[in-house]
């Protein structure tokens, strides 16, 4: 299993490295959403450079919902891909697959629409049409992920860590809500310090809104401590997304699943490290399925 | 110019019944399987079979939503199902899994659309489907009309397109709220709507609405009477309205007013827009938009510090029988109504004939000083000949 990471910058990719990531997840915030950083087309470069020289791997994060008057600029962004030469694509939508297709480089991508992979069948139909891998749904179960895993045809991938994102909405509900109040908004766009708290909930989601919509999180981040040596022998790709965090964090997640990864026997130490993140983290969905049609 | 198919919802076969007196050209209703809409009172194989026997004498569709993402453990029985499908002479699935697609192209011959669940928001997204056999996407709600526009230009897949009713804030089939809040299953038939709950909003620690004023992110409802005739010039394929859980008298109304907007537009009547959007209102019992049909979505697209539920009370009987020597009627009571009110009758034929209510009697004789009870058979005298179907309302 290879551990992948959401670099806050060029510089950390080496540090990163050093702590066993094998994988680094890049990307732009013109074809990309909820990034820990937007690089720029040079900064990605400056990055491939390095993460070669390491012999590690690029993916490219192109995970927007495009429209129309999308289509030109992503073909143009992939047609860049392409000539850099990258390791993976993750997109969630059907219109990045026709045109890799056109560009030739569908056997790099990697399809991850957040909510619709979730059953071991979506791996046989995306083999099929010769992509790279999937990313696993965030709401489906360590149970469900081994049996998807067991039967798949193509790499599979998890947000095994992170805070995962609940809500993706077109609409620019921040901006909307303070002119309604007739206040300021301009201040709360690409704001990341925002939470919304329902009425009847004591629970804080992280709320923001940048230029493709408005986006919730989970109020918890989720962690694999205790599930990653169940992980490593199913999952191809455990990802560690860094949002609302920074570099120190990644630092330290990767070396603790790492550290994990290596003990002969690492129950306790995993349950002293899930101790340790208790307070703003979670299992996620890993042990509890959601309800299917009767409530 | 081309006529698009009006396509309305039925949770019943009762609502299927009167979508298809009231106008539409097809129906989409849910199975006992694989569909979202959990509390939709959803079909049985015996009564689908009996919904579409109803529909074809009429020459009209009957599709049939199996537009779960389903997990692991929902697949058993799905061949058997889609084959009774097939059987019961259904005319199309809408999906929105790959493995229910491809169940269906291997197993069976019906057609199959794809459900808005996929989001497809651009004309290469929806060539993808063309790719794989599919003749029609029901398009992402989030789409605007110039969009709409760019892709029937860049796309021979049929375009149904959502008109009326109500709609996700989120993009459809992302959203996992419920999930979270609630452990309930928004991609499996269990959406709580958290979306239109209300919330604070905070800035660290510094709460930024005021406590009478909550941030709210809930959407009012589609109306876009005012759009029909750019989006049937654009060439939509169908015309979707939303809401199997709606009542009949809902139903009824927004069928009938687009049904005759359509074809007003179609056979080149003036059509009096007015008229149009005064008859829709009716049926509203939630805040109206045109959601994202001009662009973006602004401050008049969504709903802010309400409880939004308004149920209508003008909806007072639906007509069973009429007898033309008495001109007595027999209605089933839907609202508390008195005598001496003044009520309209709401037809397929259209026709805006009011009376006003003299005696109320039940089916004994007795006569009633106001008709209280819901689902109660009544007698009332109309001077005019009603029709098993039409529905009686307030006049306000």
């Amino acid at each position: 299993m290879k551990i992948a990471v959401t670099p806050f910058s060029v510089s950390s990719i080496e540090r990163l490295a050093k702590e066993g990531s094998d994988i680094f997840i890049l990307g732009n915030d013109k074809y990309a959403n909820r990034l820990v950083y937007s690089f720029s087309t040079m900064e990605i470069t400056d990055a491939k450079n390095i993460i070669s020289t390491l012999g590690k791997e690029l993916y490219i994060n192109l995970n927007i919902m495009v429209h129309n008057s999308d289509l030109i600029d992503v073909e143009k962004f992939l047609n860049f891909i392409k000539e850099l030469g990258v390791d993976g694509i993750i997109f969630g939508d059907l219109g990045i697959y026709m045109i890799a297709k056109r560009l030739e480089i569908e056997t790099k991508l990697i399809y991850n629409p957040e909510t619709l992979n979730t059953n071991y069948y979506d791996t046989h139909f995306w083999n099929k049409k010769g992509i790279k891998g999937l990313t696993i749904s965030k709401e489906i179960t360590l149970e469900d992920i081994n049996e998807i895993c067991l039967k798949k045809k193509t790499e599979i991938s998890i947000i095994g860590h992170g805070h995962l994102n609940m809500f993706h909405s077109r609409r620019p509900l921040i901006e909307n809500f303070f002119k309604y109040t007739k206040e300021e908004y301009e201040k709360f766009i690409n704001n990341r310090n925002l939470r919304i708290v329902e009425e009847i909930r004591n629970e804080a989601y992280p709320i923001f809104q940048d230029l493709h919509g408005t986006h919730i999180f989970r109020e918890k981040a989720l962690e694999s401590y205790q599930e990653i040596r169940l992980l490593r022998d199913c999952v191809d790709v455990f990802i560690i997304d860094g949002i609302f965090k920074d570099t120190n964090y990644l630092i330290e997640t990767v070396g603790n699943y790492k550290a994990l990864l290596h003990m002969k026997e690492s129950n306790d130490k995993a349950k002293i490290f899930s101790k340790l993140y208790e307070r703003d983290h979670d299992s996620g969905f890993l042990y509890k399925k959601t309800v299917y049609d009767k409530y | 110019m081309k006529k698009p198919e009006l396509l309305a919802p039925a949770g019943s076969l009762e609502k299927l019944k009167i979508a298809f007196m009231y106008g539409a050209d097809a129906v989409f209703i849910g199975g006992r399987k694989f569909s979202l809409r959990a509390r939709a009172s959803n079909f049985d194989i015996s009564q689908i079979k009996e919904a579409c026997d109803f529909a074809h004498n009429l020459n009209k569709k009957v599709y049939v939503t199996t537009n779960i993402i389903p997990h692991n453990d929902n697949i058993e029985g799905l061949v058997d199902y889609l084959q009774e499908l097939e059987q019961a002479g259904v005319d199309a699935i809408i999906c929105a899994s790959p493995i229910i697609i491809d169940a269906a192209k291997e197993n069976t011959n019906l057609e199959i659309h794809i459900s808005t669940q996929m989001s497809n928001t651009n004309y290469e997204s929806v060539n993808f489907w063309v790719e794989e056999g599919i003749t029609r996407v029901v398009l992402a709600r989030e789409l605007n009309k110039q969009e709409l526009l760019e892709l029937r230009s860049n796309t021979k897949c049929h375009m149904e397109v959502f008109i009326h009713g109500g709609m996700c804030v989120s993009y459809s089939g992302r959203c996992t709220l419920s999930n979270n809040m609630t452990d309930r299953d928004a991609n499996r038939g269990g959406c709580a709507h958290s979306c239109r709950w209300n919330y604070d909003l905070f800035e660290g620690e510094s709460k930024l609405n005021d406590n009478d004023l909550h941030f709210a992110m809930s959407s009012k409802d589609l109306q876009t009477v005012k759009h029909i005739s750019d989006l049937i010039d654009i060439g939509v394929d169908s015309l979707k309205i939303e809401g199997r859980m709606k009542s009949i008298h809902y139903i009824a109304t927004v069928v009938s007013t687009y049904r005759r907007l359509i074809d007003n537009i179609c056979d080149d009547y003036e059509v009096n827009l007015p008229k149009y959007l005064l008859e829709i209102k009716k049926a509203e019992n939630r805040l109206t938009s045109h959601g994202f049909m001009e662009g973006m979505t602004t401050i008049d697209e969504q709903l802010y510090n309400m409880r939004n539920e308004n149920p209508t009370q003008e909806f007072i009987g639906l007509v069973h029988d009429y007898d033309e020597e008495t001109n007595i009627a027999t209605i089933e009571q839907r609202n508390y109504f008195l005598p001496e009110e003044e009520v309209e009758v709401l037809s397929p034929n259209f026709r805006p004939l009011h009376f006003k209510v003299e005696d109320i009697k039940d089916t004994d004789g007795n006569a009633l000083d106001a008709a209280r009870h819901p689902k109660q058979l009544l007698k009332i005298f109309i001077p005019f000949k009603v029709s098993k179907y039409d529905m009686l309302r307030k006049v306000k």
